[in-house]
């Protein structure tokens, strides 16, 4: 940590922290296991930063490496756990007067594959651009853009039909 | 993307992530507070102490040299004074330094 900046991590984590835990979340069977794993993820991240040639994408990075380390060895621990486990609050502050539309966001969300979803959450609470998105998953710019559009398609499908039933 | 897809993200944008817990927070910072500052690499010091032992020796040298007498300022050993060989002495010489010693030169 460098003398000059000893609570710039704070800044980057009241900034991106609620979208990395959102994103963690998708490889970890609980959500205390995705804030662990966000935390594992960020000291990796500002501890090396300097290193990394974009730092967003950077952070993105080391985050979802940490939750697929992370999520492989709790799902080894907690394999026989999960079907009895309590459910949990949402990943979101919902507000009253949206709540059930929200909640079925929410669902629809979990129900996207993982490529599609994580691009998602980079995007929209993130605040990535798809060159960044691209960066930070190694795909081309491309990719990441056309994984949205699939996402948002199927995210409006699902909730149509939920509507609709 | 079209308008319905936009306002799809839209919607999803309106919706906040939960905030990051204070225990996350605190464990963040009692990690970076951990931290050992990074030690200062060894290598300028020894570069340092190698920088001024070699001054010194290129010092001595150089004092030396201008110290130092030219060749032949100092006589290594008395010069060698190049001396006939004298005649042997012929008969009446005896007599001769004799007669001077008596009656003298």
């Amino acid at each position: 940590m460098a003398a000059d900046e000893p609570d710039r991590w704070r800044e980057w984590l009241d900034r991106h922290g609620p979208a990395l835990v959102l994103f963690a979340r998708q490889w970890s069977a609980t959500r205390a296991d995705a804030e662990d794993a966000v935390q594992n993820g960020f000291l990796k991240f500002w501890r090396t930063k300097d290193a990394a040639r974009e730092a967003l994408p950077y952070l993105y990075a080391c985050v979802r490496t940490a939750a697929m380390d992370f999520g492989r060895g709790e799902r080894r621990r907690d394999r026989y756990e999960q079907a009895n486990r309590p459910a949990e609050h949402s990943a979101f502050e919902f507000t009253a007067e949206r709540r059930e539309r929200e909640a079925a966001i929410e669902a629809a969300l979990e129900q996207l594959p993982g490529d599609q979803r994580e691009v998602v959450v980079m995007k929209i609470w993130g605040g990535l651009t798809f060159a960044e998105i691209g960066a930070a998953l190694r795909v081309p710019l491309s990719t990441a853009a056309s994984r949205y559009r699939y996402a948002l398609t199927r995210l409006e499908q699902e909730l149509s039909e939920e509507m609709a039933s | 993307m079209n308008d319905k897809l936009d306002q799809l993200a839209a919607e999803l944008a309106s919706m906040r992530p939960r905030c990051v817990p204070t225990d996350l927070i605190e464990g963040i910072e009692s990690d970076l507070m951990t931290d050992a500052p990074p030690s200062p690499s060894p290598w300028p010091d020894r570069f340092l102490v190698s920088a001024m032992c070699s001054g010194a020796i290129a010092a001595c040298i150089i004092a030396g040299m201008l110290l130092a007498p030219a060749d032949g300022a100092f006589p290594s050993a008395p010069p060698v004074v190049a001396t006939a060989a004298p005649d042997p002495p012929r008969a009446g010489d005896y007599s001769l330094v004799i007669a001077r010693a008596e009656f003298g030169p």
